[in-house]
């Protein structure tokens, strides 16, 4: 297929129209549920969502549930609440820190945040991300993770992560999106409603979603879409213009990280049309050609995602039922 | 090629997910998925302790850390002394320094 810079626009009128039939077809037909649910967060993600499934169900059928904990930015919660009056439904607040420290999560999560910065101290104001080599493009640069933490004072020092630190980091930090699944699926059982997913198709696709955590849901209405393209149904459904403006966020760690930052490495407008192209086999030298890039850095970019894809295929695999013979077979990258 | 082996010994034993395959040198451990993140993390720690080579972030590159044959070179090159790399080609450690 030929590939040009407005590859991935799409009708907003149109892909909402048809969204909003999938809802409506699907949530009383094949999951015999009668509302939705919906995790908001202040994102431009669950912002469209929440709007697709108040035009499917109107607001008195949709539940929309705010889930911070300690790390989270208050700017989140102001955020989500002023969506949810915008789309006139009423939020329910459901603060998930009690159930993470019942967890657990932040002890184990600093434990091994100390191994690497024996200073660290969370109780006097540190905070701490995690974060990728931002130069995708220009150097050959692998997915390692580095830790950054935030000193009170402001002054920032980043290591490169040990496998051992970061798997301790990532389990405990996962705890987080498991909390809130369980959290969705408990109002979603109170009121007989459907999980209304979240997660955009980078987000899926790409690997950067928990496995049982965000990723579980009943319906993924805005799986299919990439970021840019949820981002041309935000304006078209008029999400509030801070919701649009903010820079997506990890909302894991207690320092300010984006997701280009923690998992992405690209602008989403580059990311998108490289993908999409990577996706539909668009050789190389045409996509350099059209998005004004060398092939090399365009090569290091396919080889990401395809990295990145094959990397967490498992997280997108329902559990193997050993009595089928394909169940160890390695995927076709 | 005794580096070679010994990282190869360390990806199989530890990293390597595919069963009853032997690997190859020169296969691109992006390319054929026998690496992932975290492995590249454990190559880093395991480079670091098996052969007391210091690992710098902007050095784990895909042409460092992409292949057995690509981190072996890596390797000689990082127990090479800086003013004797430009004038000798890299070579296996005598007996001494070898683990």
């Amino acid at each position: 297929m030929q590939l040009i810079k407005n590859s991935l626009k799409l009708d907003p009128a149109a892909e909402t129209g048809r969204i909003v039939q999938a809802l409506r077809r699907n949530v009383p037909g094949v999951l015999r549920r009668r509302g939705a649910v919906v995790g908001i967060s202040g994102g431009v993600d669950s912002a469209v969502v929440l709007a697709l499934c108040v035009r499917a169900f109107g607001p008195g059928k949709v539940v929309a549930v705010m889930m911070p904990d300690r790390d989270s930015s208050p700017e989140s919660e102001a955020l989500a609440r002023q969506l949810a009056r915008q789309f006139e439904v009423e939020p329910v607040l459901e603060v998930v820190t009690p159930a993470l420290e019942g967890f657990d999560c932040y002890r184990r999560r600093d434990e091994a945040i100390r191994r690497v910065f024996p200073d660290y101290d969370a109780g006097c104001g540190y905070r701490a991300k995690l974060v990728l080599p931002q130069n995708l493009l220009d150097a050959g640069t692998l997915n390692f993770f580095s830790l950054t933490i935030i000193a009170p004072d402001g002054s920032e020092r980043t290591s490169p992560l040990p496998a051992r630190e970061f798997l301790q980091i990532v389990a405990a930090s996962n705890l987080k999106q498991r909390t809130r699944m369980a959290t969705l699926y408990y109002h979603a059982e109170l009121n007989n409603f459907a999980v209304v997913g979240t997660a955009n198709k980078n987000e899926h696709d790409l690997g950067f979603i928990v496995k049982y955590g965000d990723a579980a849901v009943d319906i993924k209405p805005i799986g299919h879409l990439y970021k840019t393209q949820v981002y041309q149904l935000a304006a078209y459904l008029n999400i509030p213009e801070a919701i649009r403006q903010r820079p997506p966020t990890s909302d894991t760690y207690s320092a300010s990280c984006t997701q280009e930052e923690f998992f992405f490495r690209l602008p989403f407008e580059t990311l998108d049309l490289l993908w999409f192209a990577q996706e539909h086999e668009v050789p190389e030298a045409e996509t350099a050609r059209v998005m004004g890039l060398t092939e090399t850095q365009v090569r290091r970019a396919y080889s990401d995602f395809a990295s990145k894809a094959r990397t967490t295929h498992y997280l997108r695999l329902p559990p193997l039922d050993l009595n089928e013979s394909p169940a160890f077979a390695v995927p076709t990258p | 090629m005794q580096i070679e082996n010994q990282i190869r010994q360390f990806i199989l034993k530890n990293l390597y997910f595919v069963p009853d395959e032997t690997l190859d040198d020169d296969s691109s451990f992006l390319d054929t998925g026998v690496v992932d993140s975290t492995g590249v993390m454990e190559l880093v720690t395991f480079v670091q302790a098996e052969f007391g080579v210091t690992v710098e972030p902007r050095e784990i590159v895909v042409d460092n850390f992409d292949s057995v044959s690509k981190l072996a070179r890596f390797v000689r090159r990082k127990r090479t002394p800086p003013e004797t790399n430009h004038l000798t080609p890299a070579r296996e450690p005598s007996g001494a320094a070898a683990r």
